[in-house]
Formats: C-alpha cells, structure tokens, sequence
C-alpha cells in the first residue's frame, strides 16, 4: 500500500507534503504533554507490526494496524502514522521520503477518519454484537479506504498505471480483512485488561 | 521479519564532519530534485554522484550491498508488473496455450527509471542516517521550526522501539523456560500475547515518561540547541546545490532553450 519513491511526479507529493503538514501541526498545537508517551508506544507498535511481512502475488502485504491506532489514539493517529511511515522510509525503504506526504494522508488519513467515525460510538453502544462489528469494521475500513486513496494517487500521476492499481488494490482486501479480525481480538483483550487505554 | 540495526556509524568522514543542519537542508533539495529527473542520463549521473557521496563517507561496500537489495525487495515486483501492464509499443510476446504474455517498451521505460530514483534516494537517506547522529538530526528539525512536540514524538518513538524488542526477547525467553513453543497458526493466542507485549511496553515507556518529567521535560522548545558552520559546510552545500541545478537544467534544457529565444524576441 505504500507508494515507493520514483513513482509519484512532484505536483503530487509536494500538495502531499503540504496537506499532511498542516494536519500535523494542528494536531501538535493542541498535544498535551500526558498524551505523548500513549502516541510514542502506539506509533512504535505500528512501526513493528509492519515488520511481518504476508507475500500475495507479486506484491507483499503487512500489518497496519490502522483500525487499533485508530481507537486508542483518535485523532492523533494521523501523527502515529507520519512517525511510523518516516521511519519505515528510512529504515527499510518501505514506502519513500517523497511520497511521504501522500503515504501519510492515505494511511494515517484512513485511520484519522475511521477515529472520528467509530471513536464516539465506543462508549455509545452497548450491544455486543454491534461493538464487536464496530471493531471489526475499524479494522477493515482503515485497509479501505487507505486501498481506495492510493490507487486514485497511482492513478492520478499516470493513468497508464490502471493496470496496476487494479491488482495492488485487490491484493489489499485480504489484508483488510485479515486487519478486521486483529482488531476484533486485539481490542477486546485490551477493554478486558485495561479500558482505560481506549476510553480516555 | 526485517532485521533491526542501529543506523548511526561513527566515522571520520568528511561528510561525518558536515555540519548537521547543512547537510540535511541539501539531503531534502537533492531528493525532490531526483524525484523530478525523467531522463536516464541524468538519474544516471545523479546516481553516480550519490554513490561518489556514499565513498566520501568511508561506508562498507557492504553496507552498500545490503541497502541496494532492500529497495530492490520493494521496488523490483512493482517494476516487473510495469512491464506487463502498461500499454503501448509492443516489444516482445510469448503465447502460452490461450493467452499472450506482452512487454510493452513504455513499461520497461518506466521500470527503469522509477528503480533509478528509488535506488538513488535511498542511498542517498542511508548516508544521511549512517553519517549523522539521531539528536542531531532532531535538534536540525526545530531548527528548521519543526513543532517541538513533534520532534520529542520522533524521538521517543525510535527510544521506545528497542524497547518492544527488549520485552518481546523477555516474553519469548520466559515462555521457552515454561516449555512452550510460540506458534504462529493460532490468532487468538497470538494477539493475546503481542497485546501484552503492547501492554507491558505500554506501562514501561509511561514509567520512564513520568521520570523524565520529573526532571523537568516540557513541551517547551529547548533554548540550548546550537551547531557550529564553518566555511567548509557551506562551500560543500553550495558545491552540492550547483549538481542540482545542472541536473535541472541539462533535464530541462529544451524548454530553457525556447523560453530564452522567446524572452529575446520579446526584447527585441
């Protein structure tokens, strides 16, 4: 799902800088201190679980965990991601410096929107059934809707890349379902041991 | 799973000597400049001067080695699908029983140059992160005005990713000493046992956090961050800023060409 340096022209990755630029530094004026330690774990265990890799054809797949940054950060989960993805970059040329900017929006823009659409309904519904879909859903959208955006940025700096975009999306949905029932599990367990950490 | 390494080196290296700030300035320009590079000749020359950086630094071959076969882990399945899936001049085909395979030459165009950028702006990243010190890097940051929360954000993530391996060797040495094997099949078990590794992490950073706080950390920018620039860094970077704007401008020389004869025409 990243996109690798070389492949997007600079009228694209620059309004990506700019956009995810903006977004983080809203999202750092109003950090308090008390949260920091919450988003460094958070983002370190994003940046580890993209260390296991899943081979689908001829791309390779990893865990995002999107959908769980997503409930226990909220909104900062963008700045997880901004983190994540730097690192990611320079450590392991996972993704690319310059597409940076397009890196962070479809991704931690994936789990920011997903923290603002399911985050409220946490302490809302009290039907188990339903939370379970709402973790479940948190999880495969986050895969989504980041799947959708970087085909359209693929796409958008050469339509010659349909072809392509097509196959990288689909070789996504396993991985949006596989995220799906992560989430499920990993929340539930997280709610029995310590629901602090998703309720504050 | 990708193998963790910590990427500072100390050398005496001339860039190992260029000053912190300076060097990243240019490192940023000299990315963005390849990325805007469309022609074979001149990410050729760019990549040569990169790997002509990559000497100065006095690297291992090695490390050379290893950082051009991750990028090419990544970018070389993404490359050989371009082959097949972007149309255009048919170069070459191969039928097999109902269907013809067909490599277009726009796509082995294409594969070409985007594993050129991607090799050369990594290489570039990996001399930037092996030559200079990650405190470095971070006070660099607020200088350029990074928010200072941000910054204490990137640091406390690289601090708190040692910290997950160093429980995980705990969890895994604990759970052999009992006996037991950890097996990758079963998903419940698994997410049980990484969640408290998260847990336990979790508690861990938020003790050492509260320490440091104690000592007084804020989320004030730091008053103290200084780095000396001598004649040498900028003289190094305006050298370097000079490669860039050749590379720009012998990439773009037709257009130049015909915005100059317009502009004497207009004066004329």
């Amino acid at each position: 799902m990243h996109i690798s340096d070389g492949i997007l022209p600079v009228y694209i990755s620059i309004p990506g800088y700019i956009i995810s630029g903006l977004i983080s530094i809203f999202l750092t004026i109003k950090i308090k201190l008390e949260r920091i330690p919450k988003i460094a774990t958070v983002t370190s265990a994003l940046f580890i679980a993209s260390l296991f890799h899943l081979n689908i054809g001829p791309s390779s797949i990893h865990l995002v965990l999107g959908g769980i940054g997503a409930l226990i950060l909220g909104a900062d989960v963008f700045l997880a991601f901004v983190i994540a993805l730097f690192f990611q970059a320079v450590m392991f040329s996972e993704g690319g410096i310059t597409a940076l900017g397009i890196n962070a929006l479809a991704i931690g823009g994936g789990a920011m929107l997903i923290a603002i659409l399911f985050k409220p309904l946490l302490l809302k519904i009290k039907n188990k059934i339903l939370i379970n879909l709402v973790y479940f859903l948190a999880g495969f959208l986050s895969i989504f809707f980041s799947a959708i955006f970087t085909s359209s940025m693929i796409l958008l700096s050469d339509v010659s890349f349909s072809n392509i975009v097509k196959i990288l999306f689909l070789s996504h949905l396993p991985l949006a379902l596989i995220e799906g029932v992560i989430t499920l599990f990993v929340i539930n367990f997280i709610i029995k041991v310590k629901p602090k950490l998703i309720y504050e | 799973m990708n193998s963790y390494r910590p990427l500072y080196q100390k050398n005496n290296s001339l860039i190992n000597r260029w000053s912190s700030p300076v060097k990243l300035l240019f490192v940023i320009i000299y990315v963005f400049v390849i990325s805007s590079l469309h022609s074979f000749m001149m990410l050729s020359f760019s990549l040569g001067f990169t790997i002509f950086l990559f000497f100065l630094s006095k690297l291992k071959l090695t490390r050379l080695l290893r950082n051009i076969s991750q990028i090419l882990l990544f970018i070389v399945p993404f490359s050989i699908l371009l082959l097949f899936t972007i149309q255009g001049n048919h170069y070459y085909s191969y039928r097999i029983s109902f269907f013809t395979i067909k490599i277009y030459r726009e796509g082995i165009n294409l594969s070409l140059l985007i594993l050129l950028r991607s090799m050369n702006i990594f290489l570039l990243l990996s001399i930037l992160l092996t030559t200079t010190k990650p405190n470095a890097i971070l006070h660099s940051f607020i200088l350029f005005r990074i928010p200072y929360a941000l910054a204490l954000l990137f640091t406390l993530t690289y601090r708190y990713i040692t910290r997950y391996f160093y429980e995980a060797q705990k969890l895994k040495t604990a759970s052999v000493l009992r006996g037991y094997k950890l097996k990758f099949t079963n998903i419940g078990q698994n997410v049980k046992l990484y969640s408290n590794l998260f847990l336990r992490t979790y508690e861990d950073t938020n003790l050492s956090y509260k320490a440091m706080m104690l000592r007084g950390l804020t989320l004030k920018k730091p008053e103290n961050i200084s780095f000396k620039v001598c004649s040498k860094d900028v003289f190094l970077f305006i050298i370097g800023l000079s490669f860039c704007l050749f590379l720009l401008i012998f990439e773009n020389r037709v257009m130049i060409n015909k915005l100059w004869q317009q502009t004497i025409l207009l004066l004329k």
